[in-house]
């Protein structure tokens, strides 16, 4: 009996190895072939997209914009801007070298109900269902359709330090750029700058043609500073806290920024994108109640928040 | 066996986020990442002996933007960071095509927009959408030679958001991870999954090796250590 159940318990151990190194075995395996497939249970659409519900920027308002953008490329002598307003598909198939008849044929194939062939990434991993395909063609048409302004700049040398480079590459720089400018926000969603960069060819095409200004060069250094430090589409916002803590402004799509509270409980931020927030403080992780602000162009805003 | 380095790479990421956010003063400007030199935590490798792939698939998750206080700065000025990957080819030098997802400027410190950018013959071009991804899920970003005929396809999720053209027919090189451009420092807790792919089979980023710069820490990626996968800080001490 004794002897029977050494042996029993050694079969025991041996079979619990083997089945520990087998599993092993496999796991590492799985994680070797898989490096990405876990994920896949988490695929999402495109992107969210809320349409903006801010006025449109006037085309001057647009080229003041431009022209901070000028500057904060380091452009201190004058700079000729045009400028053209269109849809996002538009004023982008022009800015990256297409045609206006380019863009028509993807808003075409964005609203028709045949995918193209590349459409889908797909293959083994990434099965691409016609409801998804669906719901990303209405989500690009929607953002497509959303209003911008096309800008080409021109100077004599533009140097942006916004650029998305990967390690150890040099900035592109140029004395003419495209800038896509959205007509809600003014914020740039677009940049063509480097070798062969022109005013694209079709931009006369666009509804209502296209405007021309000329800013005249910066007077000092601390002009241009003070210029590239509060672009026209923003306001500031300050105020008080009655609490130690911090202050937080929220967009309806998240949070927009937030700061410490000084001393004597004073708050400033000095660059906010114009258009609606709320504004509560924190103190130790928890929310005080909340104040609807509305930050106007070139205004400052002021907000009194208690807890 | 399998489970010691991925404990290791838990307890890393654990001392990324605990340990060192103990740190009071921010070391970001004493490495000198800023926004004209930008810093870097990547996983990346070279694939020309192998004679490249079709596509380059990237899983970003943006945990955290935001931690006590500091994020990237949303002012003008310009900070932005960056969650991405790039492809490219070793003997086109300054040349590649890339995307992702992006906070900071000329957006707010802490939604994702996704994006895209080339630099090919010398122009640079990017788009930057005005629609958000969710931070804490991982999103899904593809370059993807589909037709093979050297023009890459942009994938955010499921589907196909852009095209570049004029390249050669498989891509040489692969790289992703954090790209951070600020001149106060950002806050960004992230992690990516990543493969390659002819079309067909996932395969993972053999080979691949782990590249920082001051003011980024990085480790392997605790949800999937296979080659490439990697999780990065910008916490103050990295």
């Amino acid at each position: 009996m004794r002897l029977h159940t050494i042996l029993t318990k050694r079969r025991t151990v041996a079979i619990c190895l083997a089945s520990v190194a087998a599993g092993l075995a496999a796991l590492s395996a799985t994680i070797i072939r898989s490096s990405a497939r876990a994920a896949v249970a988490t695929e999402t659409p495109v992107m969210t997209y809320e349409a903006p519900t801010s006025p449109e920027l006037s085309v001057s308002n647009a080229a003041d914009i431009a022209v901070s953008e000028a500057r904060a490329f380091g452009e201190s002598g004058a700079v000729k801007v045009e400028l053209a307003r269109g849809t996002i598909t538009q004023t982008r198939a022009l800015m990256e070298g297409g045609s206006l008849t380019a863009a028509r044929a993807q808003e075409a194939a964005l609203a028709s109900p045949t995918p193209s062939s590349t459409f889908c990434f797909g293959g083994q991993n990434a099965n691409c269902s016609a409801a998804e395909q669906r719901h990303a063609k209405e989500i690009l048409y929607a953002e497509g359709q959303q209003s911008a302004y096309l800008v080409t700049i021109s100077g004599k040398s533009f140097a942006p330090q916004t650029e998305r480079l990967p390690a150890n590459a040099r900035p592109v720089t140029g004395s003419t750029a495209v800038l896509l400018l959205d007509a809600h926000t003014g914020a740039r969603r677009g940049l063509t700058i480097g070798a062969g960069t022109v005013s694209p060819a079709g931009m006369a095409e666009l509804p209502g043609g296209v405007s021309q200004f000329t800013a005249a060069p910066q007077a000092s250094t601390a002009q241009a500073a003070s210029r590239s430090s509060r672009p026209l589409n923003s306001g500031s916002v300050r105020g008080t806290f009655s609490r130690r803590g911090e202050v937080v402004v929220f967009t309806s799509r998240g949070v927009f920024g937030r700061t410490k509270v000084r001393h004597a409980g004073q708050f400033e931020i000095g660059s906010v994108a114009y258009g609606a927030y709320r504004v509560a403080g924190k103190v130790a992780g928890r929310k005080c109640p909340a104040k609807q602000i509305n930050v106007k162009r070139g205004q400052e805003t002021t907000v009194h928040l208690r807890c | 066996m399998k489970l010691i380095p991925r404990m290791l790479a838990l307890c890393l990421t654990l001392g990324l986020v605990l340990g060192l956010s103990a740190t009071a003063q921010a070391r970001w400007g004493k490495e000198s990442c800023s926004l004209v030199t930008h810093c870097y935590g990547l996983d990346g490798r070279n694939i020309e002996s192998y004679g490249g792939v079709l596509a380059s698939i990237d899983f970003v998750n943006t945990m955290s933007p935001i931690y006590e206080g500091k994020s990237t700065p949303w002012a003008p000025s310009g900070g932005f960071v960056d969650n991405e990957q790039w492809i490219s080819w070793p003997k086109k030098s300054e040349e590649w095509v890339e995307t992702g997802q992006a906070n900071g400027w000329p957006e707010d410190c802490c939604s994702e927009h996704p994006f895209f950018a080339e630099e090919y013959k010398g122009k640079y071009k990017e788009y930057l959408a005005y629609g958000t991804e969710p931070l804490n899920e991982y999103n899904h970003y593809v370059l993807f030679d589909a037709n093979q005929n050297g023009v890459f396809h942009i994938y955010w999720g499921c589907c196909e958001v852009a095209s570049y053209g004029g390249w050669p027919v498989y891509l040489m090189a692969q790289e992703g991870g954090i790209e951070g451009a600020a001149d106060s420092q950002p806050y960004n807790w992230g992690k990516q999954m990543v493969a390659a792919s002819d079309g067909g089979e996932w395969t993972p980023w053999s080979g691949a090796k782990m590249f920082k710069t001051g003011g980024i820490c990085v480790a392997a990626n605790p949800d999937n250590s296979a080659a490439g996968n990697m999780t990065w800080s910008t916490q103050p001490g990295c």
